[in-house]
């Protein structure tokens, strides 16, 4: 039965291989106040690998991605073609959060299908407010969960 | 033409009475009153005077009247005689009478018919001789026109008889060799040609005779007359054989073609002076004229090529097919260009192969069909034509490059940049009871260089972006536009921008323009002297094709020797330190009024500040041909 399921367990799936850009967010949900659990990928093949591992190191819905799109290995485009054509990984949500803010990436990424797109602002205080609405979205949003066989 | 005027015939064709109507009337009278007067005195007399026997004078004064009148005075004489008898009172004997009238009457009857016979035969002579007299006549007209004939010719006439001698020539022949007729009738024909054709010439007369044919002579050769001062011309001979009673009789038409061989040579000199290769063929494909040019290009050495078919300077692999290809030109010629979209090929005489352009021309001449065909060598061309590919292709990869290398710029450059920020920020925030203020005051100091390199960058990326809108065109309300700009600039109390009256509208893409508005109204703004001032704005079109726009301020102007410097990449006037610039801002504004097509200038107002003029095309280029 499907009785609906608290939010309070998002965790954050954090593809960014710059360590800075990574402590910026660990910063600004201590800043928050908000203990929502991130988990860092460096690249996205990483990241992909990771999201399809089975058993234990199976990574628990529900969870959100937050997707750098310059990357070693496999860039964020790469890695939302490879997502979006797995069955089983097909249906998750990804904010791009980037410093790209050129017109063909935002036009290719939205046409993968992202939910949302956001500049890394220069300033922290920006980097905050995105920080606020993504943790208010992972309270009010239903996430797509594990299929109970 | 040359000829006598002809003279209208004399002689009239005699006729068959020799006399006048007069005399004819006073003999008929003399006969009849001789014939009445011996009538009578054969009446009165006695018969034995035999008076009758004068009837035959009366015959013989008609003589030369024609044997018609010889019978009619034959029969009045004899009726006459007798009439004589019968009505004659001469009592002389029967028989004696009888018999001496019959004499009388035979003399009578023979006189007649000698008369008769003498009138005939005269007759017959006098016919005679008015025939031969036609005869002759026409002859000698004849023979005018034959020299009228010859006269009237275009070319010079030679008559000449079986055994070489000249026989006749035309005016023209006269004039042209410079003899009289009188000095040429009867001189052997060789009397006109060189002396060291001489000898030749007589065998190949004599073989003419033996084969005559109505031909051109000698043709493919050259052959020459002389004069009687001795100079030599080139001729051309056409002979025509005549079949006479007096003989086999050869007519030799010359035809002095000097005026034909120097333009002949002319037209060989201009082929020669061409810029191209030129090659003349005619329809069987046999190279009749090649110029020093064309044979410089496929290595021969003067009229080496002349006779070999076309075939020899195209490569083996395109000869098959080629000859075919020459028949169905001459068969519907018209001008053609080879060569267009393949490359033709030529061969050099030591097998080697370059590339060809040829355009060929069809030509009527006297000898029949030409083709004209102009060579030229492309190889040079060719090379040309690869290298700018190769340039392009070059150009277009490092313009990549570029696009790479700025997209790089804003994204690899700045993330450390970024890094570098927070981090600094972090210290700040994480060290700051125990930070000394000097550290403080570096760690703002390197938060503003950060800064000003992500503005550089920021900049740089625009700069590289600029003109590369892709967004389309639009007719543009330029007030509207200025006025969008204003509001992203932020209010600025102490700045008032103006607009001075009409702006004339542009057909273009939107934000090109806005940026270089933006621009120059924040560059106005920004290095003013005063913390306020003025910027006005103004703008008229330019002919039907430009609009020309003024940003005017009256800061402190540009002076005269940075006019250019103020345009290039990260050139600034004053240290960064004063005013926060890239150094960017006017080579943007540049490179897109140069993109547009149009072009940027700054002057110093005659009071005080600069102003800045661009022109913008009204219409995109690209729609100006439509």
């Amino acid at each position: 039965l499907n009785s609906p399921v608290s939010n309070t367990a998002v965790k954050m799936v954090l593809i960014e291989d710059d360590a800075v850009d990574a402590e910026s967010v660990d910063r600004a949900l201590t800043k928050l106040k908000l203990s929502t659990p991130v988990l860092r990928f460096n690249d996205g093949k990483a990241a992909i690998e990771g999201l399809r591992a089975a058993g234990k190191d199976k990574v628990q819905r529900p969870y959100l991605i937050l997707l750098d799109l310059n990357l070693p290995r496999m860039n964020g485009l790469e890695f939302l073609d490879e997502l979006r054509a797995d069955p089983l990984l097909r249906d998750n949500i990804v904010f791009v959060l980037t410093t790209s803010c050129d017109a063909r990436d935002i036009r290719e990424a939205y046409a993968r299908n992202v939910a949302g797109y956001i500049v890394k602002a220069r300033v922290e205080e920006g980097l905050l407010e995105a920080f606020k609405m993504l943790g208010r979205y992972g309270e009010l949003v239903e996430f797509p969960r594990e299929v109970t066989p | 033409m040359r000829g006598r005027p002809e003279t209208p015939s004399s002689r009239q064709v005699p006729q068959g009475a020799v006399l006048s109507s007069p005399v004819r009337v006073l003999l008929a009278a003399a006969q009849v009153s001789l014939a009445l007067g011996i009538l009578t005195a054969d009446l009165w007399l006695p018969n034995s005077y035999s008076v009758a026997n004068a009837y035959p004078l009366v015959i013989l004064i008609g003589l030369r009247r024609g044997p018609r009148w010889v019978t009619l005075t034959f029969v009045g004489c004899a009726l006459l005689l007798f009439a004589g008898w019968w009505f004659s009172a001469d009592p002389m004997p029967a028989l004696v009478v009888s018999v001496n009238r019959g004499l009388t009457a035979g003399i009578l009857c023979v006189t007649a018919a000698l008369v008769w016979r003498v009138e005939i035969v005269r007759m017959q002579l006098r016919a005679r001789l008015a025939d031969s007299v036609r005869n002759s006549e026409l002859l000698e007209r004849a023979d005018e026109r034959f020299r009228l004939a010859l006269d009237s010719s275009t070319h010079s006439m030679i008559l000449v008889d079986g055994t070489g001698r000249i026989v006749r020539v035309n005016a023209l022949a006269e004039e042209v060799f410079g003899y009289a007729a009188e000095d040429l009738c009867g001189c052997a024909v060789e009397i006109l040609v060189p002396e060291r054709f001489r000898s030749k010439h007589g065998e190949l007369r004599t073989l003419f005779l033996r084969a005559p044919s109505t031909r051109p002579m000698a043709v493919g050769r050259e052959l020459f007359a002389v004069r009687k001062d001795g100079s030599e011309f080139p001729v051309e001979i056409i002979l025509n054989l005549l079949e006479t009673s007096d003989g086999t009789l050869v007519l030799a038409a010359i035809v002095d073609i000097s005026a034909r061989k120097r333009a002949e040579e002319e037209m060989h000199q201009m082929v020669e002076a061409l810029p191209s290769g030129i090659l003349v063929v005619d329809a069987k494909g046999t190279i009749v004229l090649a110029n020093s040019l064309l044979n410089g290009l496929f290595r021969y050495a003067k009229d080496e090529l002349i006779g070999k078919p076309i075939e020899t300077l195209v490569p083996p692999r395109h000869v098959t097919g080629h000859p075919e290809k020459v028949s169905s030109f001459f068969a519907a010629p018209v001008p053609t260009f080879l060569g267009a979209g393949r490359t033709l090929y030529g061969m050099r005489k030591d097998g080697q192969e370059f590339p060809v352009e040829i355009g060929l021309n069809p030509i009527q001449t006297q000898y029949g069909p030409r083709v004209i065909a102009a060579v030229v060598d492309i190889s040079a061309r060719l090379r040309t034509q690869k290298e700018l590919e190769l340039a392009a292709e070059d150009l277009r990869r490092s313009n990549e490059e570029l696009d790479a290398f700025a997209y790089i710029a804003s994204h690899d450059l700045k993330a450390p940049l970024r890094a570098i920020e927070s981090l600094s920020k972090w210290i700040e925030e994480d060290a700051a009871p125990v930070l000394p203020p000097k550290s403080r005051q570096h760690l703002e100091t390197l938060t503003a260089r950060v800064q000003r390199m992500r503005t550089l960058l920021d900049d740089l990326l625009e700069y590289s972006r600029a003109g590369r809108a892709e967004e389309g065109v639009a007719d543009i309300d330029v007030r509207t536009l200025v006025q969008d700009v204003l509001d992203t600039l932020g209010p600025n109390p102490s700045f008032s921008v103006d607009i001075l009256g009409e702006l004339p509208s542009v057909r273009c893409s939107r934000s090109p323009l806005a940026q270089v508005f933006r621009n120059l109204i924040d560059n106005a703004i920004k290095h003013h002297d005063r913390p306020g001032g003025r910027v006005q704005i103004g703008g008229r079109p330019v002919g039907r094709d430009l609009a020309e726009f003024r940003v005017t301020d009256d800061g402190p102007g540009i002076p005269a020797e940075f006019r250019e410097r103020v345009f290039r990449m990260f050139q600034t006037l004053k240290p960064r330190d004063e005013v926060e610039g890239s150094g960017m801002g006017l080579a943007l504004v540049r490179k897109v009024v140069h993109r547009n097509g149009g072009t940027i200038r700054v002057e110093n107002r005659s009071s005080q500040g600069s102003e800045f003029i661009f022109t913008w095309r009204r219409v995109p280029a690209r729609e100006e041909v439509a």
